[in-house]
Parts: C-alpha cells; sequence; structure tokens
C-alpha cells in the first residue's frame, strides 16, 4: 500500500489541511465516482487520474452543499475525456 | 418479542424516514439527467451543420438520447409514484432500471459513431449522463454503472456466461446432444 498522495486542488489560500481532507472526502462522495465503502476517501482518490481529482475538486468546491447542474457535469465530463 | 417487534418497527421507521429525505434530491438529479439529454438534443443539428457529426451519427446517437428520454420518463415516473415515503431500496430499484438500461447492449448498439470528432463529441455527453446517473444513483446507493465505449464497436461480445444462459433459455443443451 503505497502513501496516498494529497492532490494539488484548486483550494483557497486559507484552506487548512483538515479542511481540505473533508472536502475532498466530501467530493469523493457528492460526485458518485466511488461508494464510500470503497476505501479511505482521500486514500482512494489519490488513485484517481489527475483531471478527475480536479474535476471533482473544483465541482465540490464550486457546489459545496449544492445540487450540481447539467453545466457542472458537462464540465466533469470534459475534463475526464479531455473534450 | 414485544422488545424485538419495537425494535423492528424502529428500524424500518429510520429506512422509511432515510426514503422520505432522499426522494426530493433524486426527483432533482434525475431533473439533471434530462437536462442534459435535452442540451445534447438541442446540439443535434448544430453538430450536423458544422459537420461534426454525419447524418448516420445524428441518427444513431439521436435515437440513444431518445432512449435515455424515455428511460428517464419510466424512472421519474417510479420515483414520483414512490412519493415522499418511497424506501430507499425503492427509490433505489428505480433508478436502477435507467442506468442498466443506458448500458444495455440494445441501447449501446446506437453509439457506433464513426467519425473520430464524432465520437469525442458524443463521448462528451454519454459520459456527462453516465456522470449526473451516477450522482442519482449514490445518493441512495443505486447501482453505478460505467461509461458505455462509443465508437465503431461499442457492443460488447456477450461473455460465455451469457451465451451459456442463452443456450439453457433456448434449450440448447449439451446435455442433451445439441
Amino acid at each position: 500500500m503505497t502513501t496516498p498522495k494529497v492532490p494539488a486542488t484548486p483550494a483557497a489560500p486559507s484552506t487548512t489541511a483538515g479542511k481540505l481532507e473533508s472536502v475532498l472526502t466530501t467530493a469523493v462522495q457528492v460526485a458518485g465516482i466511488l461508494a464510500p465503502e470503497a476505501g479511505p476517501a482521500l486514500e482512494v482518490f489519490g488513485l484517481l487520474e489527475p483531471e478527475i481529482q480536479a474535476g471533482i475538486a473544483a465541482l465540490i468546491h464550486r457546489f459545496h452543499n449544492k445540487q450540481p447542474t447539467a453545466q457542472d457535469f458537462l464540465a466533469l465530463a470534459a475534463k475526464q475525456t479531455g473534450a | 418479542m414485544r422488545k424485538v417487534s419495537v425494535s423492528a418497527v424502529a428500524v424500518l421507521s429510520i429506512f422509511a424516514l432515510v426514503g422520505c429525505q432522499q426522494q426530493p434530491k433524486v426527483v432533482a438529479a434525475l431533473g439533471v439527467v434530462g437536462q442534459i439529454l435535452t442540451l445534447a438534443q438541442d446540439d443535434l443539428p448544430t453538430l450536423q451543420v458544422t459537420g461534426v457529426l454525419t447524418s448516420a451519427d445524428v441518427t444513431n446517437f439521436g435515437n440513444w438520447l431518445a432512449a435515455g428520454q424515455t428511460l428517464l420518463g419510466q424512472a421519474q415516473g417510479c420515483v414520483n409514484g414512490l412519493g415522499s415515503g418511497g424506501s430507499a431500496s425503492a427509490l433505489a430499484a428505480c433508478v436502477n432500471t435507467f442506468a442498466t438500461g443506458l448500458i444495455s447492449p440494445t441501447e449501446q448498439a446506437q453509439l457506433r459513431i464513426i467519425s473520430p470528432g464524432a465520437q469525442k463529441k458524443v463521448t462528451l455527453y454519454v459520459t456527462a449522463v453516465v456522470l449526473a446517473a451516477n450522482f442519482a444513483a449514490q445518493i441512495i446507493k443505486a447501482t453505478q454503472v460505467q461509461t458505455p465505449t462509443v465508437g465503431t464497436t461499442p457492443a460488447p461480445a456477450p461473455s460465455t456466461q451469457e451465451l451459456h444462459d442463452l443456450r439453457m433459455r433456448l434449450g440448447l443443451s449439451p446435455a442433451y446432444g445439441y
């Protein structure tokens, strides 16, 4: 088991490590790409493609506690597919 | 015995409450899936005029989108029919119908898109639809699906197990000599 890497995300400068972990954990769950029980969220998150990490992070940063819109999913899909 | 019954009622109440809380979220999430399908449908004429999609590609992808709308309508009807008292498992069954239908071999056959440029654009929309569908599924722990392949031969070949099941259904068993 390799040490999970905390990916570079467009986090605000004031974001603490604890808050970042919380945001990323929520991101993985909210984005619905991985089930929460798949493993420690941050560890699993570190195994995802950087583009997907960025997409999820951007999604959660912008829409924390909000329903993602069609445009959000299209933007995330564009990051995933390189379109 | 009475203690067990009270516990069972409590557990069922919790599940009912969870379903009650999740139903509006699932309705909203399925609504977003519909918006993506509609955006893609509205984009088809432009994609054809600009040469991104050929006439055949428009027909194929248009059929996939139309089938997606039909499946979505069925899932939304199912979820709405449950109302706010619908259990999480019942909601999951509604969402699973949509998700599994979306990636069925019949639907995947519509994703036979020849031109590489068109494949890229169609993959974008298909990925967005699946992401949104998985978002809806995640709310009530329903089945998550993989994005179907867009390409010249998107429909997967049947597995050995599927062929075996088909033989059994048709009565074509080696045990009977055929």
